[in-house]
């Protein structure tokens, strides 16, 4: 039976172990079809000042150095503890980790949305939001203000909403399909060249402008 | 230039150094209280120089010191600032940390003002404790240090505890009780500390282990033996303030501070024979610290059956090979060392939570259990009814279950089991805080 989890099923997961969010701190977190995450202690945001432009070429694994240096200084990293704020300028976009840590079977995929209310504020959550099958690890957040005045967030706030799936089949789990960022214990960069490094050589090659 | 006027210089300089230092970001509480309470520092030192009094040397000297060292504190800040380290253990930290430090001045308590570093090497754990106040009316600053390497390993951290006793030391409150009652007890007569020339008859005795006689032959190239040994080599009150500081480190964070410091000193001098000047030898310290354990009691296993009795009894099995097993290494009886140790937690017990708090089996339990399916170890579980139930636990239980399920069937790295637990005092912080609201 394939669908969308209720409560009463997210609850019977979280029972028997199958599926874990920990820490839940509220039983308000537990909706009808859902579990909201709140935001945890980290907040990367991309230096607007150290890069003309997102280049996938610089994740290419040839010149070790430009792609280290390119990693290391692309986010600015904010320790936001709690009792702390993180103010979200209007068009900015921070990557922020649930407080939550998830694991989710191989039969359950998860979606995460914004929570409404924030929504409606214009914070927007989450642009890549499927958790494949068998994660675990924190979720990340990518987090962008579409509205016109600053947000102020601070750490514990529900912001954001965890809907499952069922699958139709268990994903058949190894280590390859692990994905980049399994295990994650705060956010960090992607590698956008990840598998693709042909399609980038090609347009170098090509004498891109 | 006079005295006077070269110390309004390096005042002006060291003002100039101050605002620099604010180029960057340091860590998650940032540098304001730190900025505020050198700049009160600074501004008594310019009233001080500004004052048309005439300053005898005592008033310079005094000055020049105060310059010194904020000078020395401010540079090594911006050397070792941080963008990230384990700031969930440093929240804990400061906890046990501040209740002891705390000192009474002019206008009530006066809790010292913690800052943290990072340093490079293995051996970078320190809590520097600022060696006297500035003036009745300041806080002491206590700087702590963490290897730069290191910076997720809190199954290593509680090392510190080992620092906590240094900053005890420097605390003039504590000083008394801790000489009155725990130095007094090491010193006691009859035993290898009784002063200086019996702990060198023992150094030197012949039945010795080889390889610690070899290490000592080898001072005899510098002119050191049995006779001078502390005098031109080594410093005797500095071994017995480092034993101490081990004690308050067993004190303040139970088997885990037995496991880190069986770890990293056996890796700096794996013979565990070495005399540093400063430092008795590691084994030496080593042999104390698992005596201590045993004494308190904390390696008495759960009753058998129990989940949790397999992999604790590993646990301290492990601890155990670290021992060296010649009676050369004992340098303590049991008496002072039970003696020793009730000292020490007469003076903790008054600042809770400083004491290491006693284990209950079945809560440590379910911290391993949680390690061991690969989840931050916290107090959280759902009800048999469907509801979340959230627990206080202290954040010295979670590092203790990180070294436990390193024993477990199926064990996780060791930077992942240090990652898992960081990750759970971290939201452990935030189930307390939820559990404060009325």
């Amino acid at each position: 039976m394939t669908g969308a989890l209720s409560r009463g099923s997210i609850i019977e997961r979280l029972l028997s172990g199958d599926l874990v969010v920990s820490p839940i701190l509220s039983e308000v977190q537990l909706g009808a079809s859902s579990v909201d995450l709140r935001m945890g202690t980290v907040a990367l945001m991309a230096r607007a000042g150290s890069q003309s432009h997102v280049d996938p070429a610089a994740y290419l694994s040839g010149n070790a150095h430009q792609a280290a240096q390119t990693r290391q200084q692309k986010h600015e990293r904010f320790e936001v503890p709690f009792g702390a704020t993180f103010l979200l300028h209007p068009g900015s976009l921070v990557l922020v980790p649930t407080l939550e840590w998830v694991r989710l079977p191989k039969n359950l995929q998860g979606v995460v949305t914004a929570r409404s209310s924030w929504a409606r504020e214009g914070l927007n959550i989450a642009t890549a939001t499927l958790i494949n099958p068998g994660y675990q690890g924190i979720i990340t957040l990518e987090l962008a203000n579409f509205g016109e005045i600053p947000i102020r967030l601070c750490p514990g706030l529900r912001i954001a909403q965890l809907a499952l799936y069922t699958l139709a089949t268990s994903a058949t789990f190894d280590a390859t399909l692990a994905g980049q960022f399994d295990m994650s214990f705060s956010p960090r960069a992607g590698n956008i060249a990840d598998e693709d490094e042909v399609f980038i050589k090609r347009t170098l090659r090509a004498g891109r402008s | 230039m006079n005295a006077r006027d070269f110390l309004k210089q390096e005042h002006d300089n060291v003002k100039q150094l101050l605002e620099q230092s604010l180029r960057y970001e340091y860590g998650f509480e940032g540098s304001q209280e730190f900025f505020e309470e050198c700049g009160t520092r600074l501004s008594f030192i310019s009233q001080w120089l500004g004052s048309p009094d005439e300053l005898v040397a005592d008033d310079l000297a005094n000055i020049g010191y105060q310059l010194n060292e904020l000078s020395k504190l401010i540079c090594r800040i911006e050397r070792s600032s941080l963008g990230e380290y384990s700031w969930p253990f440093v929240e804990e930290l400061k906890k046990l940390a501040t209740g002891i430090c705390t000192e009474d001045g002019l206008e009530g308590q006066y809790p010292p003002k913690i800052y943290v570093l990072a340093g490079g090497g293995l051996d970078a754990y320190r809590i520097y404790p600022e060696m006297r106040r500035p003036m009745a009316s300041r806080r002491r600053l206590l700087t702590i240090v963490f290897p730069k390497t290191l910076k997720h390993f809190v199954l290593l951290h509680p090392i510190l505890g080992h620092e906590i006793g240094h900053a005890l030391w420097g605390c003039t409150k504590q000083q008394a009780h801790l000489v009155g009652k725990v130095l007094s007890v090491l010193k006691r007569l009859g035993g290898k500390f009784e002063s200086e020339d019996v702990t060198a008859v023992h150094l030197f005795d012949s039945q010795a282990p080889h390889d610690a006689q070899a290490a000592l032959a080898a001072l005899a190239n510098l002119r050191v033996d049995e006779a001078n040994f502390f005098g031109q080599w080594a410093r005797w009150e500095f071994w017995l303030d480092e034993i101490l500081c081990d004690l308050v480190g067993l004190a303040t964070f139970g088997p885990s501070f037995a496991a880190a410091q069986c770890g990293l000193l056996s890796t700096l001098d794996p013979a565990g024979v070495t005399t540093g000047r400063m430092h008795p030898p590691v084994g030496w310290r080593i042999n104390l610290v698992l005596r201590a354990a045993e004494l308190l009691n904390l390696s008495e296993p759960p009753p058998d059956p129990h989940p949790l009795r397999q992999s604790f009894l590993a646990f301290w099995d492990e601890l155990q090979r670290f021992r060296r097993p010649e009676p050369w290494f004992n340098v303590f009886d049991d008496n002072q060392i039970v003696d020793a140790l009730d000292g020490i937690f007469q003076l903790l017990n008054q600042y809770p939570p400083s004491g290491y708090p006693k284990t209950d089996f079945d809560a440590l339990g379910e911290l391993v259990q949680q390690l061991a399916n690969g989840v931050p170890p916290i107090g959280f579980h759902m009800s048999e009814g469907g509801a979340p139930v959230c627990s206080r636990v202290d954040f010295r239980h979670i590092v203790y279950a990180g070294w436990i399920s390193r024993h477990s069937l199926q064990p996780h790295s060791f930077d992942i089991t240090n990652r898992l637990c960081e990750h759970a005092i971290m939201q452990q912080i935030a189930i307390d805080t939820a559990m404060s609201q009325p």
